[in-house]
């Protein structure tokens, strides 16, 4: 009943999240959603996995808020509104320590993940790389 | 647990398919990822079920996801400094 009734919560903000063109509204939509899948992953996965996985779509969702309008350029909202530059800083480290966590206290991952391990100085260079790319990439461009 | 996996997979298929924005199509690749640890999450006793297997995929899924919108940001940006801080549609 509860997995029911969260599903139905998913497809309902889903759904208003694609067809509503107000930003806000999609933002808001898309956080509940968060909410919900939080919610729905506690009962199934240990605390701190379902928690990282909410940090990275809230991650995702914030990405999209300073996106949204993509005629604008990153860096000048960025420059204009301090809260979402402060937001998404904090979300990249969170996001950064959650990786650099995962890759040098984890001892023995399932045998197909073997290979993302043996891996996991690209991972973390390609991690460096996006978070350089995120204050950098005007010049870069 | 099947009507959120329905729910996850008719969301990304409607996004990636149903939109001209490139913003939703990568929403479309997260919500897409969500289904599938849904999917995982159905299957009782199965090693691929670990938190730190899950985890990893969902990661390196919503990442690429992530750098693709910014990538896309920086390579498709216009000027346009008539209307910074709208962004309401």
């Amino acid at each position: 009943m509860f997995e029911q009734v969260i599903g139905a919560f998913i497809l309902i903000f889903g759904l208003i999240s694609y067809l509503v063109r107000t930003h806000r509204v999609v933002l808001f939509s898309d956080m509940i959603l968060s909410l919900c899948v939080l919610a729905l992953l506690v009962r199934k996965l240990e605390l701190g996995t379902a928690l990282a996985i909410f940090i990275i779509i809230t991650t995702f969702h914030m990405t999209y808020f300073v996106a949204r309008k993509k005629e604008i350029k990153l860096s000048r909202v960025a420059a204009k509104n301090k809260y979402i530059k402060l937001g998404v800083s904090i979300f990249s480290g969170l996001l950064f320590i959650i990786m650099v966590y995962l890759v040098y206290t984890v001892p023995s991952l399932p045998v197909w993940w073997e290979l993302a391990q043996k891996d996991k100085y690209n991972i973390l260079m390609s991690i460096f790389l996006l978070m350089v790319f995120l204050k950098r990439g005007k010049e870069w461009t | 647990m099947d009507l959120v996996l329905y729910s996850f997979l008719f969301l990304s298929f409607l996004n990636f398919f149903g939109t001209r924005l490139v913003l939703n199509r990568y929403k479309a690749i997260i919500y897409f990822s969500l289904s599938i640890v849904t999917l995982t999450l159905r299957k009782e006793g199965s090693d691929f079920g670990s938190n730190e297997a899950l985890l990893y995929f969902f990661t390196a899924t919503a990442l690429s996801a992530i750098g693709g919108l910014y990538i896309y940001l920086f390579k498709y940006q216009n000027e346009n400094p008539e209307d910074l801080n709208d962004f309401d549609d």
